[in-house]
């Protein structure tokens, strides 16, 4: 009896499943994404359709286009030509008036069924984050159609 | 003999004493989750010496159905103090910063425009331009463009 008890098998320890490795592959992978990752500011788009290099096919539309003249201290003048309306300068990167005045102008080409477009008059010594302020408030209100008018350099 | 008794007690608790790591784990794998969903690859180069105007109404990018033109338009101020950019005449650069003209600006377009027309994809010029570049360079982008047959035009910006 004493034999069989010298030589009995020890009970089997409660079965555990190592992690130990899972852990070290998720810290090292955890570590790669910190290390690789870099917070990079998000570029996004303000999409025109620029037909001033191309000359206009068929019929001119009914709705005259609206026209705006950036000028040179940024500020926006809505019909600089015939009756001109000062639409101020940009503000944290927008102009509200300006905004205002295609959302009138938007409306009002889309109850008569037509087609929203702008001439934008900008002067060429103007910098370009004024400009994209001025298309960006432009595609906002969800005018595609730009003729960017008063190309004066040269090839 | 009490007190015997419960200091070997209290050694064996001692010794079955065990750090629960779950939480940490836990943690983990959230963080390792968070940034494998956060990432993106970048597809497109960017070139890091153009300061992108804001433009708070921006939209996200779509690449569905188009193939975006990239031309860099470089600031004056970008080319006078980026050793990389000295010597340049032309403030104008591909989507590799290499130097280019309006003239390549018109082959690059025609010669994309005919590729893409196999493909039934629209190309659309899209300008990183500095925010300090001036409109008149915009205007000469805009009318190489035209002149290779591409008026749709995307400017990119930052939202923020």
């Amino acid at each position: 009896m004493s034999r069989k008890k010298k030589y009995a098998a020890e009970p089997d320890p409660e079965p555990a499943l190592d992690i130990s490795s899972l852990i070290d592959v998720s810290f090292l992978l955890l570590i790669y994404f910190l290390v690789t990752t870099t917070l990079k500011k998000k570029e996004v788009d303000v999409g025109m359709r620029l037909p001033s290099s191309i000359q206009q096919q068929g019929p001119p539309p009914e709705l005259p286009p609206l026209v705006l003249s950036l000028e040179d201290d940024g500020s926006v003048i809505a019909n600089p030509n015939q009756s001109p309306v000062d639409l101020g300068k940009p503000v944290d990167n927008q102009l509200p008036l300006l905004e205002e005045r295609l959302r009138e102008y938007k409306d009002a080409a889309d109850r008569a069924g037509q087609i929203a477009r702008i001439t934008l008059k900008a002067s060429n010594n103007v910098e370009h984050q004024k400009l994209v302020t001025v298309f960006n408030e432009i595609a906002d209100v969800g005018i595609s159609d730009v003729t960017l008018d008063g190309y004066m350099g040269e090839e | 003999m009490a007190s015997n008794k419960l200091n070997s007690a209290n050694i064996d608790k001692l010794d079955d004493m065990k750090m629960d790591m779950s939480p940490m784990i836990d943690m983990v794998f959230l963080l390792l989750i968070f940034f494998m969903v956060a990432s993106t690859l970048i597809t497109d180069k960017k070139d890091p010496n153009i300061e992108i105007p804001v433009t708070p109404d921006g939209k996200d990018p779509s690449l569905a159905g188009i193939k975006r033109v990239t031309i860099n338009v470089y600031s004056q101020k970008a080319l006078d103090s980026v050793p990389e950019l000295a010597g340049r005449t032309s403030p104008f650069g591909d989507v590799d910063g290499e130097e280019i003209t309006t003239a390549d600006i018109t082959r690059i377009m025609s010669e994309t425009k005919a590729q893409a027309a196999e493909q039934n994809r629209k190309v659309v010029l899209y300008v990183r331009g500095d925010k300090d570049a001036l409109v008149l360079q915009m205007k000469q982008v805009l009318q190489a463009a035209g002149a290779g047959g591409v008026q749709d035009v995307i400017f990119s910006g930052y939202s923020r």
